[in-house]
């Protein structure tokens, strides 16, 4: 569950690239995050649709996000999924380096 | 790519200086060069100048050797990812030696635009904590990891497993097969018992 939109005063809804910090409400067993955590995290896919300047729309079927720390190194090791490129200006190449896939 | 890029756009200025008339001659080559150019990122502004401010790979791989950057691993991304070519990865044996390593790629990039209007300096991530420093200088990625890092990401795995198994799928993909039909298959079969 999001708490709050890091670099903002006040917006409701985080989009594509934007850092949040977050609330984990469920958890896989025996992994390092647990419940009740408070992370930060960089929205990669949402259902609702990003516009590019060329005309593109890109949306996915699911909300998603990436679990990163105070460095902006992710958490995790492999990332699933398609990822915007819209990423990589906003200096997430790491995160772009890791995906199967780039949009 | 730059060097087609460029070939591309002397190539359609040629054309349509030489043979005005056949107009549909000159605007092909003048279409190729826009649609690979389209291909890039928003940031493709950085490479529409001379390429002053990126780094080569040659020169990627000098200034690496030069602060002895360890176990150098060079990889040319697969062609489905169309955001960057090379992906060079160094590792460093401290968080200092890491850091050094990104800054000897940023004091590289400065003094080849030395005296320019403008500097082009390509984007670095993750600089205050050391660990894991990515210098993203348009076609080519460095990444700079520290030797927990790297063996925690490995980022090797990736690229070369995605290279081995995505780039046959994809040549297949548009083959076209015939059917075999099966209703037709017994009755020779039976003609011959």
């Amino acid at each position: 569950m999001c708490i709050r939109i890091i670099g903002t005063s006040n917006r409701r809804y985080a989009y594509i690239g934007d850092v949040i910090v977050a609330v984990i409400k469920k958890a896989v067993p025996n992994t390092p995050l647990e419940r009740s955590e408070v992370i930060r995290a960089v929205i990669v896919r949402t259902c609702k649709e990003l516009k590019r300047n060329n005309g593109m729309i890109i949306q996915y079927d699911d909300n998603a996000a990436v679990v990163i720390d105070q460095e902006g190194n992710p958490k995790g090791t492999r990332i699933f999924g398609a990822i915007a490129r819209e990423l990589r200006q906003l200096n997430f190449t790491k995160i772009v380096s890791l995906a199967p896939e780039v949009l | 790519m730059w060097a087609v890029q460029r070939a591309r756009a002397l190539l359609s200025s040629s054309t349509a200086s030489s043979c005005s008339s056949s107009i549909s001659l000159a605007q092909l080559p003048w279409r190729l060069g826009f649609s690979s150019s389209g291909v890039n990122h928003a940031s493709s502004s950085v490479y529409e100048g001379p390429n002053r401010g990126l780094l080569d790979l040659q020169e990627i791989e000098k200034v690496l050797s030069d602060v002895r950057a360890d176990d150098v691993k060079i990889m040319p991304v697969p062609k489905h990812c169309d955001w960057a070519d090379h992906m060079v990865i160094a590792t460093g044996r401290s968080t200092w030696h890491v850091k050094n390593i990104a800054q000897a790629l940023i004091y590289k990039s400065k003094q080849k635009q030395r005296g320019a209007e403008r500097m082009v300096l390509p984007s670095v991530e993750g600089q205050k904590g050391g660990k894991w420093i990515v210098v993203d200088s348009g076609r080519v990625i460095v990444h700079a990891l520290d030797e927990k890092a790297r063996a925690y990401y490995n980022l090797e795995n990736i690229w070369n497993s995605q290279t081995l198994e995505k780039e046959p799928d994809l040549g297949n993909a548009l083959v076209k097969i015939r059917r075999k039909n099966n209703s037709k298959k017994p009755k020779p079969a039976q003609r011959s018992a």
